[in-house]
């Protein structure tokens, strides 16, 4: 294998190591990675701990959604129910999807994320850990406040799709809609917050030895899910953004008599929403592939062809986002284009499937729970995959669209794909947290009831689809003939919930949280997670030489606990983790790693408050939890990168790395590259949307001000640039200089957007009156955010330097900052570009 | 960066190769009111260039080493998903032949 970093792999050889470890290693191990005790619970970083909080919240949020589903069902079992007002019952079918969408599926793979890559990558943790923890509070936090909403009938009653004009201003008044806007706010900064964290981690803390041939699958899933996250939500960021902006100062960016249109929203809603079925699917998948391989105790067949589906499948879905809109007139060619990508991502989907069965039949299957929750996952979702391709048809969608068909198929596909692997892998990893397994008994009796609910209440939704039973109506005449299809699905939907009790039942019974005398292996599964481990992970980081460690050398348990391999104690007495190269793993740095802090959770819980009070309109209090919370990431971003007791430590058997990690190896590099393409998404969406309005009305389109100011901002723009790309070289000779360079930097792009926003204004710009105005003013307004967050930055590392803390060795901070400024800088130059030279162009 | 593009070649193509098409077809029906014969000769040009790309990733994916296994890995992926991306944009440009 060729080095990727200069790193000789016959190190590897010299592991697992020979001579005996010093006593007291482990004990100080276990000291450094001690458990929180009472108040510190909330304030604990731990993936163990935060992964468990995750799936809780997720769980809870799945209870809640499912209760709502009850009601639903109840209100439509009979005809002309009063069970639920129709006010009532619009705001709890849009609550239903909201939650299970936002604040359980997505949340929950995350969680599982976060709970089992650091040991299945054998990393001590992911590297930003509280970023994980400020993720799952900021969730949390909001999530439940959200959620509250609907107890006092200001929940947002709109479907979970939110389309305007129904949503807009004159049509939804109340606050309910703001709920949704506001609210999924902060789940999307969870969310990306989240995704960040696992991107980073899967590229960059795996076992040393673990190129990406032998990456497991769920982390090859992860990884997508990640990615697509990256790609995929900056569209519905954007989207919330202008409805919000349109509902609060009258921007007419979705009304059609200002220049607006109302199925921008759907491009920008879809562009997230056909991709976040897949985003939700693949780590499922990933879960399944994994449970499969264990229970049939044989390695996954075709796994690297797994492997390409899983990628194929992340691209593909962002080519399906009109597969939601066959029915508003889009030209006829376009539309085939999106039939045809519909139809071709069942394709690699399907790979997968023949994958599972085949390895199932290749194995010698132990029929536990996990694997009836997998193969009846599998089941339901095919026969949802086979629905999904009718769909793809446009004329057979042209009939069925908004109709209970549509309900039936996106049900079967999202609880064969995401909720029964969820359930076996609850069942198949619980032992690895609890001193007990949980029961055989009542998971199959939970299992059958939830496979047999799921066809009962959807296999006949089908048929009340094609009767013409349209989606979210709250009651029907019995003349109709809907009333036994209705009856029955209400009943299999209390099958379901009743299968999800049991499981409730069964958690409480026999979950009992344990990292150190957990139950242990009890599926004789083949990947690391399965070695014995604490709060610190495994004892030792092995070196990877398989797929299926666990199963190719039996020793290797052994071996690891004993501390015969990498980083068998803290090398620096702090907590850490190996940092490896992208490709083959290969050691390049020992990061060291936050203990837990107030900092992130302060910084969580006002994020959270800010956009809450935005929604109820307390303006002047939400700007005050906003400060809150910046100053609580300041302080956060204050403690790290500070300086170092020791610049190089042996990680093991010898091997000497550096105690710190600068340039494009370092994870915070990867980790601001990750935000800016988030960011930069963001702006590739506004733009679309620039582009995309103009199209519906270009005859319309105002003539921009003079080249005169253009050209000045444009050479502010480019001297800020400049100045910030330079810093960071300058930095190692003069780390003053830089600190100099960046206020140069943030002054220009201050400057620049000064003299923009007075150009427009004096040219007459006035946002209410049409889409282009409206447009313009949310260039300025994206822009003024960044400049804002510039200027903070600049004085952060001015603070850095009058503090001392800037040091030529440590790269970190400045590097970051010199990203950020000069994206910034490059983005305002080509929003001038935009919205100055394109309409002279046109 | 190289080796990341050529993992990824194939889809990546299939990604430009979708963007392009739904752009020409976009455009043509706002600049004429329909996706005219110009266009789709754009159309299926825009989907021989692609497959001229997806050839050249297959090419270049022949020059891993198939001693080392993470070069075995990489060329599967490489080489399939060049495949995959042929079959996707030829069942992609299909709409392009369809009568106006």
């Amino acid at each position: 294998m060729k080095s990727e970093t200069g790193f000789d792999p016959k190190a590897y050889e010299r592991f697992p190591t020979k001579t005996p470890r010093p006593k007291g290693e482990l004990e100080q191990l276990k000291q450094i990675w001690c458990a929180p005790k009472g108040v510190e619970y909330l304030t604990a970083v731990n993936n163990n701990y935060i992964g468990l909080y995750y799936l809780g919240g997720a769980f809870l949020f799945f209870v809640l959604a499912g209760i709502l589903a009850l009601l639903i069902r109840t209100q439509l079992a009979l005809p002309l129910n009063g069970f639920l007002g129709e006010e009532t019952y619009n705001q709890i079918f849009t609550m239903h999807g909201t939650v299970m969408m936002f604040l359980f599926a997505v949340p929950a793979v995350e969680a599982i994320g976060i709970a089992l890559l650091p040991q299945m990558l054998a990393a001590r943790d992911l590297p930003f850990p509280r970023l994980s923890a400020f993720a799952f509070w900021a969730y949390f936090l909001g999530g439940l406040a959200f959620f509250c909403s609907i107890f006092f009938g200001v929940a947002p009653n709109g479907g979970w799709f939110m389309y305007p004009p129904l949503t807009s201003g004159p049509y939804s008044p109340g606050i309910n809609a703001d709920f949704w806007l506001l609210g999924i706010g902060f789940i999307e900064i969870s969310a990306i917050a989240g995704a960040i964290e696992i991107i980073v981690g899967v590229m960059k803390t795996r076992a040393p030895g673990m190129s990406l041939d032998k990456l497991p699958i769920f982390a090859w899933a992860m990884l997508a899910f990640a990615v697509m996250i990256v790609i995929g939500f900056p569209a519905i960021i954007l989207a919330t953004l202008l409805l919000e902006l349109e509902r609060a100062l009258n921007w007419p960016f979705f009304d059609a008599l200002r220049g607006g249109d109302p199925i921008l929203w759907q491009h920008l809603f879809w562009f997230f929403g056909h991709p976040d079925v897949y985003i939700i699917f693949l780590p499922a998948a990933g879960l399944t592939s994994m449970i499969i391989a264990g229970v049939a105790r044989t390695p996954l067949v075709g796994h690297n062809l797994v492997v390409l589906a899983i990628l194929a499948t992340a691209f593909i879905s962002f080519g399906v986002w009109v597969h939601h809109m066959f029915t508003t007139g889009l030209p006829h060619v376009s539309t085939a284009f999106f039939s045809a990508a519909g139809m071709a991502v069942s394709v690699p989907a399907g790979l997968q499937v023949f994958s599972w069965i085949a390895t199932l039949a290749a194995g010698k299957v132990r029929w536990s729970v996990p694997a009836y929750f997998a193969v009846g996952g599998l089941t339901i979702f095919v026969m949802g995959g086979l629905t999904g391709v009718m769909l793809a048809l446009v004329p057979f969608d042209w009939v069925v669209h908004d109709t209970y068909f549509v309900v039936a198929h996106l049900h079967y596909v999202l609880i064969g794909g995401m909720v029964f692997p969820m359930f076996a892998a609850i069942y198949f990893w619980t032992p690895m947290f609890s001193r007990k397994r949980l029961s055989e008994r009542l998971g199959r009796w939970a299992f059958w009831l939830m496979f047999w609910g799921t066809h009962v209440t959807f296999l006949v939704m089908h048929l009340t689809g094609l009767m013409g039973m349209p989606r979210r109506i709250y009651t029907y005449w019995a003349e109709i003939g809907w009333t036994l299809p209705n009856a029955i699905s209400t009943i299999g939907a209390f099958m379901i919930g009743a299968g999800v009790l049991i499981v409730m039942i069964d958690l409480i019974r026999n979950f009992r949280f344990d990292t150190d005398n957990n139950a242990g292996n009890v599926f004789d599964a083949g990947t690391l997670e399965w070695l014995r481990t604490g709060l610190y992970s495994a004892r030792s980081i092995p070196v990877v030489k398989s797929r299926y460690p666990l199963w190719d050398d039996p020793q290797i348990s052994e071996d690891v606990e004993q501390g015969r391999y990498f980083l068998p104690n803290s090398a620096t007495g702090e907590r850490e983790t190996i940092v490896t190269s992208p490709i083959n793993a290969e050691p390049q740095y020992l990061q060291r790693m936050p203990g837990p802090s107030w900092f992130h959770l302060g910084a969580a819980a006002f994020t959270a408050a800010f956009f809450l009070l935005l929604t109820v309109k307390l303006y002047w209090v939400a700007l005050a939890a906003g400060a809150v919370a910046i100053g609580c990431m300041w302080r956060w971003a204050w403690a790290l990168d500070l300086p170092l007791k020791q610049s190089h430590a042996d990680i093991g058997a010898g091997i000497i790395v550096p105690t710190y990690g600068g340039g494009k190896s370092s994870h915070g590099w990867w980790a601001m590259c990750t935000l800016l393409i988030v960011l930069g998404m963001i702006f590739v969406m506004l733009i679309f949307s620039y582009i995309f309005l103009w199209s519906r009305q270009p005859a319309e389109w105002p003539t921009p001000p003079s080249l005169m100011t253009f050209a000045f901002c444009a050479a502010l723009c480019a001297s800020a640039m400049l100045a910030s790309v330079s810093a960071p070289r300058v930095y190692r000779a003069r780390p003053g200089l830089a600190a100099g360079l960046f206020a140069f930097s943030a002054s220009a792009i201050t400057l620049s957007w000064l003299a923009s926003l007075a150009d427009w204004r004096a040219h007459g710009l006035e946002p209410e009156l049409g889409a282009h105005d409206a447009l313009v003013a949310m260039f300025l307004s994206w822009e003024g955010v960044f400049v804002f967050v510039v200027v903070l930055m600049a004085l952060f590392a001015l603070a850095r330097k009058a503090a001392g803390l800037l040091a030529p060795e440590r790269t970190a901070t400045i590097e970051s900052i010199s990203l950020f400024t000069s994206f910034t800088a490059a983005q305002a130059l080509l929003a001038l570009i935009v919205t100055r030279i394109f309409p002279l162009a046109v | 960066m190289g080796r990341w593009l050529l993992l990824l070649g194939g889809l990546l193509i299939w990604a430009a190769h979708f963007l392009a098409i739904y752009v020409i077809a976009s455009l043509a029906e706002q600049l004429s009111g329909e996706t005219g014969a110009l266009a789709r000769a754009l159309i299926l040009a825009t989907g021989g260039i692609a497959i001229i790309a997806a050839l050249l990733v297959l090419g270049a994916a022949r020059r891993l080493s198939s001693e080392d296994a993470l070069d075995r890995f990489w060329r599967l992926i490489a080489r399939t998903g060049a495949v995959l991306a042929i079959i996707a944009v030829l069942w992609q440009s299909l709409p392009a032949l369809a009568p106006i």
